[in-house]
């Protein structure tokens, strides 16, 4: 072995024990070819294989709700939520509450109305809570990625034991993708920043998107996949239907595999760049269960603006 | 709609807090609903004690630079501002903060661009991020329709009651029509408002019946020609408004531009305090004078 090659086998070596490591997250991909199909049961082995304990514990189901009826799939899918509900509730969790703040619109019991929450899940109205309007906690981000020092969010997410994101996977006409981290715009509240809530996007659209994965660090994601949105998301676009739910307790890995099965590549997601970064993870240190990406990929068109995105390896 | 509103007023002074302001829901008190709910007492000829502890606890929570927060444990003024302003403008319009509450949202208002700027961002084809004429939800952020017709009203209010003097007053007028013109700016293609995002990745998106309304509410003294589709929109949507917000803002804004809002059979349930405002402000209808009568005279 000459000096040339034993230099270039340190930097091999250096470079596996980095990804070593890294904690390798959990992530399962869970076929689910219609809502019609068992949800409850998917559900819940995931959150057994996962090891969830909720005995005991407040669980607050965070759906995405965004929009009255569109022509494509913009909102979280009831039945999906439903069923998330079921599960946390059969596996002893103590109070299970489903908690949304929408971007632009204020009428959300109107809009969860609409989307079929009501006819759905009983007792809705009891069991839901506006996050626009909920009463608030001044609290501080250390070390911000955005030009925020601090943000006012609702009692009912900051007090809760577990938050579970349940984003629609979507594409997104400013960050390419919406998915579990984005999906937490949701809870900053409108009642304090207005609808939009615009001082997200004056602080960094991604970079706010990771200072709220920072300020949550206890979460759990299920992603409807089932049916998602392509193209102008997370409003404008057209249905795509992958038939897949997506789980894991590490959002930035589960939205990354998220990412592969859309054919977007999570190395080029500005608000994953940033924790890859910056926090130590690798997008590829992901343990994955399930179904396997290359089975189930599913290419979701994008806008033109965002086809730098476009995940061109085959895998 | 008598029995509509005084079960609807029994709700709203139920809901009260005791220190005399309104939650959204229920909890603390908010600037917002505590305002609103004011006017719809107003409007209601409801103006006993729970009015009166409610117009100390608004006026008491005045900050030092004249404006609102959205609610007291909240470190900067808001838009809310505008609502606090037209609820207390009758009662108070004398008092020490209400100059500096007008200065207030004057100064939130977007400026001019300057040349240079406009022209690159013409060439670039994009929006300019603070467009001229139009308010922030929050300091510091882009202008949007809803805040931008609630300072409209506020100020309008403002000019018509002769409570400023001077150089104040002679700022409100160009302040009204330059935020007029930039609602106008935000119309979307089938005539109608949303919340008023540039048409950058947008190009299709639909308006929103309550939006509509608050910006045809806003638009009064304007060009009928400006407004004359967007009234059709703002018809058609109120035969199918699926909110209290939705119905009532159109109900208003049609009842000030003169057309009918009777054939409106739409049944809409009021999910909390704000709801609860709306509808008593939309069934007070011309009575309801604070957005009913002439914005400026």
């Amino acid at each position: 072995m000459n000096r040339r090659y034993f230099f270039l086998g340190c930097l091999a070596l250096a470079g596996c024990s980095r990804v070593s490591s890294q904690a390798k997250h959990r992530v399962s991909i869970l076929r689910a070819r219609s809502y019609s199909m068992d949800l409850v049961s998917i559900i819940r082995r995931v959150l057994t294989d996962h090891r969830i304990t909720v005995t005991g514990k407040s669980v607050v189901l965070k759906p995405n709700l965004v929009e009255f009826s569109t022509h494509a799939p913009a909102n979280t899918n009831p039945l999906f939520v439903a069923a998330a509900a079921e599960a946390f509730h059969s596996l002893g969790a103590r109070q299970v509450h489903i908690a949304e703040g929408p971007g632009h619109r204020r009428a959300t019991l109107d809009m969860a109305y609409d989307a079929g929450f009501f006819s759905t899940i009983p007792a809705f109205e009891n069991r839901f809570t506006d996050l626009n309007l909920d009463d608030v906690t001044r609290v501080p981000i250390e070390t911000p990625f955005s030009s925020l020092s601090h943000l006012y969010l609702p009692n009912t997410v900051l007090r809760c034991d577990l938050l579970v994101s349940l984003p629609k996977m979507k594409t997104h006409h400013w960050t390419g993708a919406t998915l579990s981290m984005k999906n937490l715009f949701g809870i900053v509240p409108g009642a304090v920043y207005g609808w939009p809530k615009n001082v997200l996007h004056w602080g960094g659209i991604d970079e706010c998107i990771a200072d709220l994965h920072r300020l949550f660090p206890r979460q759990f994601c299920l992603v409807d996949g089932i049916e998602g949105m392509e193209g102008n998301g997370p409003i404008l676009g057209t249905r795509n239907a992958p038939g897949l739910i997506v789980a894991g307790s590490h959002p930035p890995s589960v939205d990354a595999t998220c990412c592969r099965i859309m054919q977007i590549d999570p190395h080029q997601v500005g608000y994953l760049r940033l924790i890859e970064r910056h926090l130590d993870w690798n997008p590829s240190a992901v343990q994955q269960t399930g179904e396997a990406i290359a089975s189930v990929k599913t290419p979701f068109q994008l806008i033109p603006a965002f086809e730098h995105l476009r995940l061109h390896d085959t895998a | 709609m008598i029995a509509e509103a005084d079960q609807l007023q029994q709700r709203l002074l139920t809901a009260q807090n005791s220190d005399g302001g309104w939650a959204y829901q229920q909890g603390t008190s908010w600037t917002e609903p505590t305002a609103l709910a004011l006017l719809a007492l107003a409007a209601q000829k409801n103006t006993g004690p729970p009015y009166q502890r409610g117009c100390s606890w608004l006026s008491n929570r005045q900050r030092a630079d004249g404006g609102w927060a959205p609610n007291p444990g909240i470190d900067a003024s808001s838009s809310v501002t505008s609502v606090a302003l037209l609820a207390l403008s009758d009662t108070e319009s004398r008092m020490p903060g209400f100059a500096p509450a007008v200065r207030w949202l004057l100064e939130q208002q977007n400026g001019e661009i300057p040349v240079l700027e406009r022209l690159a961002l013409r060439l670039l084809g994009a929006a300019p991020p603070k467009a001229p004429g139009g308010s922030a939800w929050f300091p510091g952020t882009a202008a949007w329709i809803s805040p931008t017709v609630m300072s409209v009203l506020a100020l309008s209010r403002t000019a018509r009651t002769g409570a400023l003097i001077g150089p104040d007053q002679e700022r409100l007028r160009p302040a009204i029509k330059r935020a007029q013109q930039y609602i106008l700016s935000r119309k979307c293609r089938d005539g109608g408002w949303n919340h008023g995002g540039s048409s950058f990745r947008s190009e299709d998106a639909e308006s929103y019946p309550e939006m509509t309304g608050m910006a045809l509410l806003a638009l009064q003294n304007v060009s009928p020609a400006d407004i004359q589709k967007p009234l059709n929109r703002a018809e058609a949507f109120l035969s199918s408004a699926h909110s209290a917000e939705a119905l009532s803002w159109l109900q208003l804004a049609l009842m000030r531009h003169g057309r009918s809002v009777k054939a409106s059979t739409t049944s809409v349930v009021c999910r909390n305090n704000r709801d609860i405002c709306l509808r008593l402000l939309a069934l007070a209808g011309t009575e309801a004078g604070v957005f009913a009568e002439p914005l400026v005279s």
